[in-house]
């Protein structure tokens, strides 16, 4: 009996090896941070050890995507009005309760408390983990997630009118999604999510695999984009559907995208290459692709085994195909491709 | 040097799955996956009994027909790449020398 299917002996050579994306796809990677919230906050060992604090205000604002309510409170006017000025028809007065929602409550952090350096805003932050909790810490703002299957999330932030233009808010609305989505047996996938009629070809990969690329031949071929950056998956009764997020990778900065769920025909792992190809996975192979490409919580080992059978379920329901690509004409093929094969 | 008494275990910072047959080991401080065959995977799921390595090479000896000089240089060979790589670690009392 050989050792490996095709006869081979050597176990390492079987190996392959892939890199976790960096937690948001347009910040500076960063792997091995020397100790938590250093980079952005003075007293790191003071970090809140419970949600409690002095609230901005007494303003709500609901935001809601991907069949759930994101229920904002604490928010002085000022923030209340940007977080609707910037997240518009996804702003709702009330969350009803027959919805999944989560609560952020919003309070007041001293600006001595952080990091006083020259930078504006980014997308990079630290993440930490304990049993049942999650901590995050940035630019100007404190985090924390607290509970599992339901959540709680607080934000501590010195910024007022900054709170959505410095990206405070949304950063820590991309955590609390991440972890929602999870609960819900979902995933927040770096992704880019192509309508097709009314299914989705959903394409994954790291940064500079051709999200971006395939999102923009999608649209010159007049398909319908939800994000090309970030998309929610959820198993639903009907099976996998995708849905846009409000974290908008480079061309939902510059342009409309599609709204709305779509049932998933197939999830593909972008791969360049000069001749279109489709490959199938293994399911291994299948669930560590995803994995990489699952941020904020694909480090968190007290939820590993909860990210790999959420994965595992995705990929019993739908096919995993590495796809080849080529950036030119013949994505119109490609889809045709993913569709029939 | 792993002997064959050496004891080995998962490290605390690795997690590790049987997919289908295969394995699929993250290493969430350095952001690395993982997919291992499903002799690899075999030899992963073998660490959990805290086996010494000679009985582990025992194991696979009885369940894969080759010879037993390629087992102990396939595995020992193997077994040092996830030691390096901060896989597995020595579970045995003493530094694997």
């Amino acid at each position: 009996m050989p050792m490996h299917s095709d006869g081979q002996t050597a176990m390492t050579g079987a190996r392959t090896e892939e890199r976790i994306e960096p937690a948001n796809s347009r910040g500076s990677p960063r792997l091995a941070p020397a100790a938590f919230g250093e980079r952005f906050l003075r007293h790191p060992d003071l970090f809140p050890a419970r949600q409690s604090g002095e609230r901005w205000g007494e303003e709500r604002v609901v935001v809601h995507f991907a069949g759930s309510d994101y229920v904002c409170d604490g928010l002085s006017t000022t923030q209340a009005a940007a977080i609707r000025e910037r997240f518009g028809a996804l702003c709702t007065a009330s969350a009803p309760a027959a919805r999944p929602s989560v609560n952020i409550r919003v309070f007041r952090a001293a600006a001595a408390d952080f990091v006083d350096d020259d930078r504006e805003w980014e997308f990079d932050f630290d993440l930490d983990y304990a049993p049942g909790v999650v901590r995050f810490a940035g630019f100007h703002f404190m985090g924390r997630l607290d509970g599992t299957a339901t959540l709680r999330a607080a934000l501590w932030t010195p910024e007022d009118s900054r709170l959505v233009s410095h990206a405070i808010f949304e950063n820590v609305l991309r955590v609390v999604a991440a972890y929602h989505l999870l609960g819900q047996g979902g995933v927040l996938l770096h992704s880019a999510a192509v309508a097709d009629g009314p299914g989705a070809h959903v394409f994954f990969g790291p940064s500079g695999a051709g999200k971006s690329t395939v999102s923009r031949l999608a649209l010159a071929a007049h398909c319908a984009v939800l994000s090309d950056d970030m998309n929610a998956l959820r198993l639903t009764a009907d099976g996998v559907v995708a849905e846009k997020v409000p974290f908008a990778g480079d061309i939902g900065q510059t342009q409309e995208t599609a709204d709305g769920s779509y049932p998933v025909r197939g999830l593909f792992r972008l791969e360049k290459g000069e001749i279109p190809a489709l490959r199938a996975m293994g399911a291994a192979s299948a669930v560590a692709a995803l994995l990489e490409c699952a941020p904020f919580v694909n480090r968190n080992p007290y939820r590993y085994d909860e990210l790999v059978a959420a994965l595992q379920a995705l990929g019993a329901r739908l096919p995993v195909r590495v796809l080849t690509f080529a950036p030119d004409h013949r994505f119109r093929e490609l889809l045709r491709m993913g569709t029939v094969q | 040097m792993i002997r064959h008494t050496t004891v080995l275990a998962k490290s605390s910072d690795a997690r590790y799955r049987n997919i289908g047959g295969e394995g699929v080991v993250v290493r969430q401080s350095a952001g690395e996956v993982l997919v291992v065959n499903g002799v690899g995977a075999r030899v992963l799921d073998l660490l959990e009994t805290r086996t010494p390595v000679g009985g582990l090479l025992d194991t696979l000896a009885a369940e894969y027909a080759i010879d037993r000089a390629t087992l102990e240089c396939d595995v020992l060979a193997y077994l040092q790449e996830l030691l390096d790589a901060g896989i597995i670690e020595d579970a045995s009392g003493g530094s694997p020398d």
